[in-house]
């Protein structure tokens, strides 16, 4: 191939198996070089191959520099455990498709996401300060309880219905349950059994999702910078104007459009739902946003295209 | 259809949809806050501001389209204990048209540009 190009890997496989399909042993080296993260591991979706070119056994500095955004991009989706990966892991299936489209609404959706289970977070700890100040003697026993009820009554309407999802929190019938310990062992041992793995879990989760948000756009922007440079590289002068116009035209309407959608969609999903808790709030932003984003991400594509192109013809090509 | 008109449609909405979204950048930033602040007990706009408050530009976006929906649907709203029916109408009318202009020139650019694009067949 003559030149370098990042491929995102939609399935798990191995490394071997995206290696095997180089035919030369120059290509295979550089696909070494430029891969090194992912040489002994599984390549899980969303990870980034780097398939450089093999005409030269020297990196470039593109090269290079894909190759760090490979690793960067790996790092951000694949948490240090792996429960946290597979659970990344399964949410990027899910949000694949949307991502490639709708990077603004699935921006909108994990942005909110990310702010629920920030204060999913919150809760469990001041669950666990109130604890503490209860141990220390700040509180007393009484206080102690009064105060732990409310968090519960918080944390218990935080996490209804998809509330609960990421939060690595079992659908069990009472909060107490749920984090994982019995009244007896809070008051008695002080052990908030798996708190810590809760919290990281969900901090975990919250940035990977801010990320992933990231990674969505930019890629959709280094989609567009990405279209352009292959004109230019490979094509005539004018197929590079044109890319010019036309990649510009989609990112400077297509971003605004899938941004207005994604708002109004969400007040038509509020004033048709009238919803009366803060989750069905949760449910017509994520929903409706990353619908709207998913629909004027494309439509606002072919939108940014149009004007583009029309553009080009008209003062372009002159 | 004449097919110049529907490109000019298509033209016009472009340049509608991008005037609108800079001047949502303004209201978003400048008067939202104001009138969020005038509604400090309408559980809509509260919950959403607590939801999406720390989450910047598409944050502010999700915000605003709650207020809007609390300043247009509020009887509606109101029903469900969502918002302070006193409160929305304090909401002084050069704040409710910031929130509202910019939500209809763009959902009526976006659709008028999608409408014209169908038209054209170059929607998909």
């Amino acid at each position: 191939m003559a030149r370098a190009f990042a491929f995102i890997n939609d399935q798990t496989q191995t490394y071997s198996w995206y290696r095997e399909k180089l035919t030369s042993p120059a290509a295979r080296q550089k696909f070494d070089r430029l891969n090194p993260y992912n040489r002994h591991d599984a390549v899980r979706p969303g990870q980034v191959l780097i398939y450089g070119d093999d005409s030269s056994s020297q990196c470039t500095f593109e090269e290079e520099q894909m190759s760090w955004l490979a690793r960067d991009i790996r790092h951000a989706f694949l948490g240090s455990s792996f429960p946290i990966r597979e659970e990344t892991i399964k949410n990027y299936d899910v949000l694949q498709r949307i991502f490639t489209y709708g990077s603004i609404g699935i921006g909108s959706a994990t942005g909110a996401w990310k702010s629920h289970l920030g204060q999913v977070e919150n809760t469990l700890k001041d669950i666990n300060s109130t604890y503490q100040r209860w141990r220390s003697g700040v509180l007393s026993k009484d206080l102690f309880i009064a105060e732990r009820k409310v968090l519960f009554a918080t944390l218990d309407e935080k996490l209804r219905g998809i509330g609960r999802w990421g939060t690595g929190l079992k659908n069990n019938s009472t909060i107490k349950n749920m984090l994982g310990y019995s009244s007896k062992s809070f008051l008695h041992t002080g052990e908030l059994r798996d708190y810590a793995k809760r919290v990281q879990h969900l901090g975990n989760m919250a940035r990977h999702l801010s990320n992933g948000t990231f990674v969505g756009v930019a890629l959709d922007i280094g989609a567009g910078a990405l279209e352009i440079e292959e004109a230019c590289s490979v094509g005539r002068k004018e197929q590079c104007t044109k890319a010019k116009f036309i990649e510009v035209g989609k990112m400077v309407v297509g971003i605004p459009s899938a941004v207005r959608a994604g708002g109004a969609a969400v007040s038509l999903c509020v004033k048709l739902a009238a919803p009366s808790r803060g989750g069905s709030l949760l449910v017509c932003g994520i929903a409706a946003g990353a619908a709207a984003g998913w629909a004027a991400g494309k439509g606002g594509s072919a939108f940014g295209e149009f004007v583009g192109n029309m553009l080009y013809e008209s003062v372009g090509d002159e | 259809m004449n097919e110049e008109f529907l490109k000019w449609v298509v033209f016009a909405s472009a340049v509608l949809v991008v005037a609108d979204f800079l001047v949502s950048l303004y209201v978003n930033h400048y008067i939202l806050p104001q009138v969020e602040a005038q509604l400090k007990n309408c559980k809509l706009v509260a919950d959403t501001k607590a939801l999406w408050g720390t989450t910047g530009l598409l944050g502010k976006m999700q915000r605003s389209a709650m207020v809007y929906a609390a300043l247009t649907s509020t009887r509606r709203m109101r029903e469900k204990g969502m918002v302070d029916i006193d409160e929305v109408s304090r909401v002084s009318r050069r704040h409710r048209l910031w929130i509202c202009v910019p939500m209809w020139v763009g959902c009526g650019s976006l659709v008028a540009a999608f409408i014209a694009l169908a038209l054209l067949g170059r929607l998909w």
